[in-house]
């Protein structure tokens, strides 16, 4: 796992490490996209009221925010980015990881799973 | 010989119109019911529980259309649901509004409500009917979620006059609110405010089988499964029967010790719903209103 220190990200931005971006390219590559982008977005639901979207899309929607990141374009609706700004997300693999994991400064609070949190 | 049929006009009607391509699936992903198998002629009731896995509201959906839902709500503070509904709406694309000031909403009940109902309206349908009736169009629900015969029946304000008399010419029984809380109380059935809302989550209010344990999450699940599974429910809705009346807010003790108060009065049979402690809570328990002796009679449980 890339252990990035929270704080080192800008509020006005989201970073995706190096090990996340990794697999989001083979996904995409498995997918057969050579061009693409990730959606990252928030909506209503899981146990603690908003769950995180994540998507490999085409392109961007009108009202997207766009980030460069490790290589990868990331689509953030703006409606979503005040409940991500200042998110590392990461990506941890073998028998103790936990796949993709959001470290958000603005959760309060998060459900067992990690799928949910309450702002 | 008169019909048991009733009908209840309540005051207010209570009715959230949610439009948007995303309102049915922000529905199933907010609350406590499988909404997947909602369709025109499949109205589901479901729950809205905040993040404690306390009751925000009851409602019962109907789909209008492809992108309307009805939401006919238990609550008479409409704000606070679309409130929190509103909450949880960040990309969806999902519209509320209070339709409650165009349409009536009539409560039908009773042993012979069923097969009264078919006979005066040519009920086609099982859960979900239209019916055209001296030139203006009623839908009418069947509510499955409650234990017994309950019909919602909803229409343009502008034809309720009309309507009820209607009602009364197939010698249907108006109900004051009276009479209505008296046969939700003999029937066990929770009303908002009383037995359920922001003060009680689904298992100690009876309503457990509007929560489905194989849907997922849903906002308080944790804290539902939680409760459930640890056995961490500390009341239980119960129904007590005296010998003579109580009345809503009264202490049950047991010994010296309170372990519960009176939430519903039906008053003609000395019946009265409570929240108690789940160690007073089984059939037969004996309990005491001041010098008053009471029994379970029935309990969630």
């Amino acid at each position: 796992m890339t252990n990035l220190d929270q704080q080192s990200v800008p509020i006005n931005t989201i970073r995706i490490t190096e090990s996340a971006a990794n697999k989001i390219n083979e996904f995409a590559k498995r997918d057969g996209k050579k061009k693409f982008g990730l959606r990252v977005a928030v909506k209503g639901g899981g146990c603690s009221g908003l769950q995180y979207v994540l998507e490999i899309v085409d392109s961007a929607d009108d009202s997207d925010k766009i980030i460069d990141q490790n290589g990868i374009q990331v689509f953030i609706p703006k409606k979503a980015f005040v409940f991500l700004a200042g998110t590392v997300l990461d990506y941890s693999d073998g028998l103790n990881g936990k796949g993709f994991e959001f470290q958000n400064p603005n959760a309060k609070s998060t459900c067992g799973c990690g799928t949910s949190f309450a702002a | 010989m008169k019909k048991n049929a009733y009908y209840y006009l309540r005051s207010n009607s209570s009715i959230i119109k949610h439009s948007g391509a995303d309102s049915l699936d922000l529905l199933n992903r907010l609350t406590t019911n499988e909404l997947s198998n909602l369709n025109q002629l499949n109205p589901i009731r479901t729950l809205l529980t905040n993040n404690k896995g306390r009751i925000v509201d009851s409602f019962l959906i109907l789909m209008r259309n492809d992108n309307d839902l009805y939401l006919l709500s238990d609550s008479n503070d409409l704000s606070i649901v679309i409130n929190e509904i509103e909450k949880y709406t960040i990309i969806e694309d999902s519209m509320l509004s209070d339709i409650s000031k165009n349409i009536s909403r009539i409560i039908l009940y009773g042993k012979d409500i069923k097969s009264s109902l078919q006979k005066e309206l040519n009920l086609v349908n099982e859960n979900y009917n239209i019916c055209d009736i001296n030139g203006y169009q009623i839908t009418v629900i069947k509510d499955i979620s409650k234990k017994v015969d309950w019909y919602e029946i909803i229409l343009d304000k502008k034809n309720i006059s009309d309507f009820l008399e209607t009602l009364n010419s197939f010698d249907f029984i108006i109900s004051t609110e009276k009479n209505f809380s008296s046969y939700c109380v003999k029937n066990m059935i929770p009303s908002y405010h009383r037995e359920f809302g922001l003060h009680t989550n689904p298992i100690e209010a009876g309503l457990i089988n509007l929560v489905n344990f194989e849907k997922g999450c849903y906002v308080g699940q944790e804290v539902i499964a939680r409760l459930l599974n640890y056995k961490k429910t500390k009341r239980s809705l119960v129904l007590l029967k005296s010998n003579n009346h109580v009345m809503i807010g009264d202490k049950i003790n047991h010994n010296s010790l309170t372990v519960g108060e009176i939430t519903s009065v039906d008053n003609d049979d000395n019946n009265a719903l409570a929240l108690v402690k789940i160690l007073y809570s089984k059939k037969g328990t004996k309990l005491k209103i001041n010098d008053l002796d009471v029994i379970v009679t029935k309990s969630s449980e």
